[in-house]
């Protein structure tokens, strides 16, 4: 084997290991938040990128979501109990915030795992 | 020359290297969605609340919408709201009289099996539970912007129409024995649907699922696995989803009611929504959450409010005389009771 064999095969593998460090690296921040109104999907966020986004839903409701530090929440809502604006932060695959009034569901596709599949109340 | 030929060798064995290991993550970084072991899962705003299915050893779809379609069903006969409704025709003298009896009217196979379900569990409370407590219930707004209190005088007045014993239910016949009654099947519905949902979904072959119908939770199976499924016990007052206690389920319902789900404080003083029947008023009685765990979630439903009712000593009395039936009880100091045996069959851990 001459030594432009070997450059070839450590370009190629060199290749091969950045594409799976590539994709690992997508795969682990690939973390969705989906904002649903009324069941029909109406944006889909990064969890890893800071940003807000209100939520205008039809009758002239809305709800505000903010991403921030890898956290979803609804910081503000036109709904008369802002059960919304008062639920935690959530960050890990399932939790959901839902807002009754406005019909509004903002839900993690995440990578971190759930302690529980459902909550009794 | 042959250098070039072992080097095109070479170049064909990386070239597989890297549609091997890229290739096939490609596959799997897809967030997971075309992973078998991914369950289905939709939600829907129903029956007042959010309504969620989730099917953990199907690829099937049509499953999820029949079943949001059970929910529709039911929701058109037991809706108090809803004016095209059985229910709401019932309460409003709009269904078809027996025998020319203004105070009697025929109802459907469905709207009668329920209501004898609720009236089994007004009877065995003694209408600490009753669902004739419609004149009180809608009296009350609590999801609303400014919640009033109702004037003491219009509640003291719908109390005098409300008693089950007044309700008479003869196959498919009901007779109100007083005017102005009406019945109220929100403290059973959910859980009588949740059955309905599961018995579809069974005979449809699935064996691993979970109903959650805004918290009324009613599981299929266990984990395909064959691991319990985890279902948290929802934490009085605190944000929502921050658990008390997390338990291992698998084939039964968990049922909770609480004074935390909907209420305002007006001077002080905190209104929830569940309601006693002979005062018109919020139940205080030191208890802030009931859950129970049970086969039918009908059962889990009509429970959690009735031992509401009947407080802390008499409503664990209940149900440690029922079989096959478990519950916690969290009170104001927000200690969590057991009912008897509770630990021989479910596996329990209490969040700090």
């Amino acid at each position: 084997m001459k030594r432009n064999d070997f450059i070839l095969i450590a370009i190629i593998l060199a290749i091969a290991a950045a594409g799976l460090i590539y994709l690992n690296f997508a795969k682990k921040s690939g973390d969705m938040v989906v904002v649903k109104v009324d069941g029909a999907v109406y944006k889909e966020l990064p969890l890893n990128k800071d940003t807000t986004l209100e939520i205008q839903v039809t009758g002239g409701g809305t709800n505000f979501l903010v991403i921030k530090d890898g956290h979803a929440i609804i910081e503000d809502a036109s709904c008369p109990d802002k059960i919304c604006v008062h639920h935690r932060q959530i960050e890990k695959d399932g939790e959901s915030i839902i807002c009754l009034p406005n019909k509004v569901v903002v839900e993690i596709e995440g990578s971190k795992q759930n302690e529980v599949d459902a909550v009794a109340d | 020359m042959k250098g070039r030929k072992k080097s095109k060798k070479y170049l064909l064995f990386a070239g597989l290297f890297i549609i091997l290991t890229t290739g096939c993550n490609t596959i799997n970084s897809n967030d997971g969605k075309t992973d078998s072991n991914t369950p289905i899962s939709k939600n829907a705003f129903k029956l007042n609340t959010i309504v969620t299915i989730t099917i953990y050893d199907s690829r099937d779809e049509s499953l999820l919408d029949g079943a949001l379609a059970v929910c529709d069903e039911y929701e058109q006969l037991y809706s108090r709201t809803l004016e095209t409704s059985e229910l709401y025709k019932l309460n409003n003298g709009l269904l078809e009289n027996v025998n020319n009896n203004k105070s009697s009217w025929y109802v459907s196979d469905k709207l009668a099996d329920i209501l004898d379900k609720g009236l089994y569990y007004s009877k065995l409370t003694g209408g600490a539970f009753d669902i004739t407590v419609e004149p009180v219930t809608s009296l009350w707004d609590f999801p609303a912007e400014n919640p009033v209190v109702p004037a003491p005088a219009v509640i003291k007045e719908a109390v005098t129409r409300v008693g089950y014993k007044n309700l008479s239910l003869e196959g498919n016949t009901v007779t109100f024995k007083k005017d102005q009654m009406g019945i109220d099947l929100g403290a059973i519905a959910k859980g009588y649907i949740a059955d309905r949902i599961k018995e579809y979904l069974v005979e449809q072959g699935v064996k691993s699922a979970m109903i959650n119908l805004g918290g009324n939770v009613l599981c299929v199976g266990g984990k395909p696995a064959g691991d319990a499924f985890k279902v948290g016990i929802q934490k009085p007052f605190a944000d929502r989803n921050e658990v008390a206690a997390i338990m291992e389920i698998k084939d039964l319902s968990v049922v909770s009611s609480g004074v935390y789900e909907r209420y305002f404080i007006k001077d002080n003083t905190l209104y929830h929504h569940i309601l006693d029947p002979s005062t018109g008023y919020s139940y205080d009685n030191g208890i802030i959450s009931t859950t129970i765990i049970s086969k039918k979630s009908v059962d889990g439903d009509g429970l959690s409010t009735s031992c509401f009712a009947l407080g802390l000593e008499e409503g664990m009395e209940l149900i440690n005389s029922l079989e096959d039936t478990n519950a916690v009880f969290i009170t104001e100091d927000y200690v969590l009771h057991y009912s008897e045996g509770f630990f021989d069959h479910i596996q329990v851990t209490e969040t700090e």
